[in-house]
C-alpha cells in the first residue's frame, strides 16, 4: 500500500508544477516477472455523469480502451462525446462534439507476480475534437445607449491538443480495474477558438483556455488472452 | 484486497478536490466597457504651446435620436473625461460646456467604425472601435458661443485599455 501512496504522491506534484519526470524511477524499467498473456481493458469514466449531475450547463462521456502486448507499456485509445449549453442574459449558444485520444501509457512499477497487473503510469495523448457551435446571441448593455442585441454564426471547428497524463489502476477483483488520471493539457491550434470559443469541449475541457489540468476517474473490465507459443 | 481499496480512496481525494471546483461560468476579469478618454487643454497665453485645462464646472450631454442625455453634470475642475460612444451607429454627438449655464457650448460629432470583440465566456462581447474622425464647432472671432480650438485624435483605436488618451481637445486662449 505504501508504494502506491509514495508513488502516486510524488507523480502528482510533479505533474501539477509541470517539472520533469520522476528521476527516481528507473530510466529504462526491468520487469521482474514476465507474462505471457495479452491484456485488452475497456474503461469508463465514472465521474463524468457525476459531474453531469453537477453541473447544468456542460456534460460529457469519455470511454477508454488500452492493450497490453509486452514490456511496460499501454497503448490507449480515449473517446467520447461532449455538449455545453450557455444560457445567460448577456451570451446563449450551445457546442457539440466527439473527441478521440490516442497515445500510450508506461507503467513505473515492476511485477511483483504473474497476476499483479495494478499500475502507476505516466503517459502522452494526441487529442482531436471535431466541434460544431450554435449560432450565437449576444446582448450588450450600455448605461448610456441602452442594450444592443446581435448575432454570431454558427461554426464547425477542428481541436488538437497534448496531454501529459498519469494515474494509477488498482485491480480490484480479478479483471475488473479501478483508476484515475491527471492531465495537463495543452491545445495545438489556439487560433481555432478566437472568434467565440465553446464553453466545454468534451475531452478536452474550457474551450478559452490553452491549458488545462483535468482528470479521469476509471472503472475497467480486462479480458486476456496467452500469448502464442513460439 | 482490503488495503488496495482503503489506498484507493486515499489517493481519490485529489480527483475530489477538483470536481469541487468546478464552475458553471468563469468570472469576467477584464473591462467589459469601452470608454474614449478625453483630455482637455488650452493654447497658453504668451505662446503657441499648450497646458492641462480644468473645467471649471464642466456639462457632458449625449444627443442620442434627437433627445439629451446627461453624462456629467457639473463636473468641477477636472480635465480628464470618459464619454460612451453609441454602439448602434458609426457616428454619434455630444455637447460639451465647460462651465455649467455659460457659454462657449461645444458640438463634436465622432465618427468611427465598430468592430464586434469577443473577451471571453465570463464576459461575453462588446464593441471596439476605430475613431476616424471628429467634427467639431470651433471659437470665433469676436464672439462667445464656442470655445473649441481644435481637436485632435491621439489614438483612434478605442479598447478596454483604461490607459490610452484617445482625443485632446485644445480650448482657445480666450
Amino acid at each position: 500500500m505504501l508504494r502506491y501512496i509514495i508513488t502516486s504522491i510524488s507523480l502528482l506534484a510533479g505533474i501539477v508544477a509541470h517539472a520533469q519526470v520522476d528521476t527516481t524511477a528507473p530510466k529504462k524499467a526491468v520487469p521482474g516477472i514476465q507474462v505471457n498473456e495479452h491484456q485488452l481493458r475497456i474503461g469508463y469514466d465514472i465521474s463524468r455523469p457525476i459531474i453531469n449531475a453537477m453541473l447544468s450547463d456542460k456534460s460529457s462521456q469519455e470511454f477508454q480502451i488500452d492493450y497490453y502486448g509486452k514490456n511496460t507499456i499501454y497503448w490507449t485509445l480515449e473517446a467520447g462525446v461532449g455538449t455545453a449549453t450557455n444560457k445567460y442574459s448577456d451570451l446563449a449558444y450551445t457546442s457539440s462534439n466527439t473527441f478521440l485520444r490516442v497515445g500510450f501509457d508506461k507503467s513505473l512499477l515492476q511485477r511483483l507476480y504473474k497476476s499483479d497487473w495494478d499500475v502507476v503510469t505516466i503517459g502522452l495523448r494526441y487529442g482531436i475534437a471535431g466541434i460544431d457551435r450554435s449560432a450565437a446571441t449576444y446582448t450588450m448593455t450600455n448605461a448610456l445607449y441602452g442594450n444592443t442585441t446581435g448575432s454570431v454564426p454558427g461554426k464547425s471547428s477542428v481541436a488538437q491538443w497534448l496531454e501529459i497524463t498519469g494515474g494509477l489502476k488498482v485491480e480490484l477483483v480479478k479483471g475488473v480495474f479501478a483508476g484515475w488520471n491527471i492531465r495537463g493539457k495543452f491545445l495545438l491550434n489556439q487560433s481555432v477558438f478566437k472568434e467565440l470559443p465553446p464553453s466545454f469541449v468534451g475531452g478536452y475541457g474550457k474551450g478559452d483556455k490553452t491549458s488545462i489540468f483535468d482528470f479521469n476517474f476509471y472503472i475497467s473490465y480486462a479480458f486476456r488472452w496467452k500469448k502464442d507459443a513460439k | 484486497m482490503r488495503n488496495k481499496a482503503i489506498a484507493y480512496l486515499c489517493l481519490l481525494l485529489p480527483a475530489l478536490c477538483v470536481m469541487a471546483c468546478q464552475q458553471e461560468r468563469d468570472l469576467c476579469l477584464e473591462p467589459k466597457i469601452v470608454n474614449v478618454r478625453i483630455g482637455t487643454y488650452r493654447i497658453a497665453d504668451s505662446s503657441t504651446s499648450t497646458i492641462d485645462s480644468l473645467l471649471p464646472n464642466a456639462n457632458l450631454i449625449a444627443v442620442d435620436n434627437d433627445s439629451l442625455k446627461g453624462w456629467a453634470i457639473g463636473a468641477k475642475k477636472y480635465n480628464k473625461f470618459t464619454l460612451l460612444l453609441s454602439p448602434k451607429y458609426d457616428s454619434c454627438i455630444w455637447i460639451i460646456q465647460p462651465d455649467s449655464g455659460y457659454n462657449p457650448i461645444d458640438t463634436l460629432v465622432f465618427n468611427y467604425k465598430r468592430q464586434l470583440q469577443f473577451l471571453s465566456t465570463g464576459c461575453g462581447f462588446t464593441y471596439f472601435y476605430t475613431i476616424s474622425k471628429i467634427k467639431a464647432t470651433s471659437f470665433i472671432e469676436g464672439s462667445d458661443v464656442h470655445g473649441i480650438d481644435s481637436v485632435i485624435v491621439s489614438n483612434g483605436s478605442v479598447t478596454n485599455n483604461a490607459n490610452i488618451e484617445h482625443v485632446k481637445i485644445y480650448y482657445h486662449k480666450h
